[in-house]
């Protein structure tokens, strides 16, 4: 099996890509080529260890949560209009990460994903760029043997 | 007397880029554009930037009410088109001489 944490990514990307409405999907940039939106920025964001077996030798096998930034990116031409933008794209990103076969897969049964939160960022004077990111938590067994040489 | 200095120094050491209204589609988030302008400008990137569009992280422009006629001063998150790449307009600042408009200097990032 690949590496689980590259798989997991990837896929994340196109998942949001395909998201509908969605104008582009770009991954660990700051911005969407050409100023596109509603676009999506997924960062790769942390690996951290969750659990280990007991007695089972270190890093051989572990869980491991990854958090990746999902940033939405949106226009909008006053706060209120720009919030329900948020509160839609929000919505249709979760439901099709959490409802994608290939992520499921990924993750396995004994992993699993979790939305975490969503935070919209303060938005500056008389802009009309806003972005709300979702943190969305991949569980997943980690074994040794999955990194390449 | 000062626009026209600084129309020439534009049409000498400047270069044309457009600028653009866009609309929001309330249901959707959809941009569209609207009003554009196609005007001199004198553009000047500061600050880390690459070379493919929304990576350019600070660019500094100056335009003139010549230039800007009755399509008036850019307001925040207006765009401005640089050499094919998009970037958002994040400072306006109008300067005014004796009462009137003498120049805009812009700051546009993306």
């Amino acid at each position: 099996m690949a590496d689980p944490r590259e798989a997991i990514l990837s896929r994340l990307l196109v998942v949001c890509a395909a998201v509908s409405g969605i104008q582009a999907a770009v991954r660990n940039r700051l911005d969407a080529a050409a100023l596109r939106r509603p676009a999506v920025i997924v960062h790769d964001g942390s690996e951290q260890l969750l659990d280990a077996p007991q007695g089972e030798r270190r890093s051989r096998l572990q869980r491991m949560e990854l958090t990746p930034g999902i940033t939405v990116v949106i226009r909008g031409d006053d706060g209120a209009e720009a919030g329900a933008l948020m509160t839609l794209y929000r919505s249709r990103v979760v439901s099709a990460v959490l409802n994608d076969a290939e992520l499921q897969g990924l993750v396995g049964t004994n992993g699993g994903i979790r939305y975490e939160s969503g935070t919209v960022a303060l938005p500056d004077a008389e802009a009309r760029e806003y972005r709300i990111t979702v943190e969305l938590v991949f569980t997943y067994p980690f074994y040794l043997s999955d990194l390449g040489a | 007397m000062m626009i026209a200095r600084l129309d020439a120094a534009l049409a000498q050491t400047g270069q044309t880029v457009t600028l653009q209204r866009t609309s929001v589609d309330s249901a959707s988030g959809a941009v569209t554009t609207g009003e554009t302008l196609v005007c001199p400008a004198m553009v000047r990137a500061s600050g880390p930037q690459d070379l493919e569009a929304g990576e350019v992280l600070s660019i500094r422009i100056i335009v003139s009410p010549t230039g800007l006629g009755s399509w008036g001063i850019p307001s925040r998150d207006d765009r401005i088109v640089i050499d094919g790449d998009e970037s958002n307009l994040e400072q306006i600042v109008p300067i005014y001489w004796e009462g009137r408009l003498v120049r805009v200097n812009l700051l546009a990032r993306g």
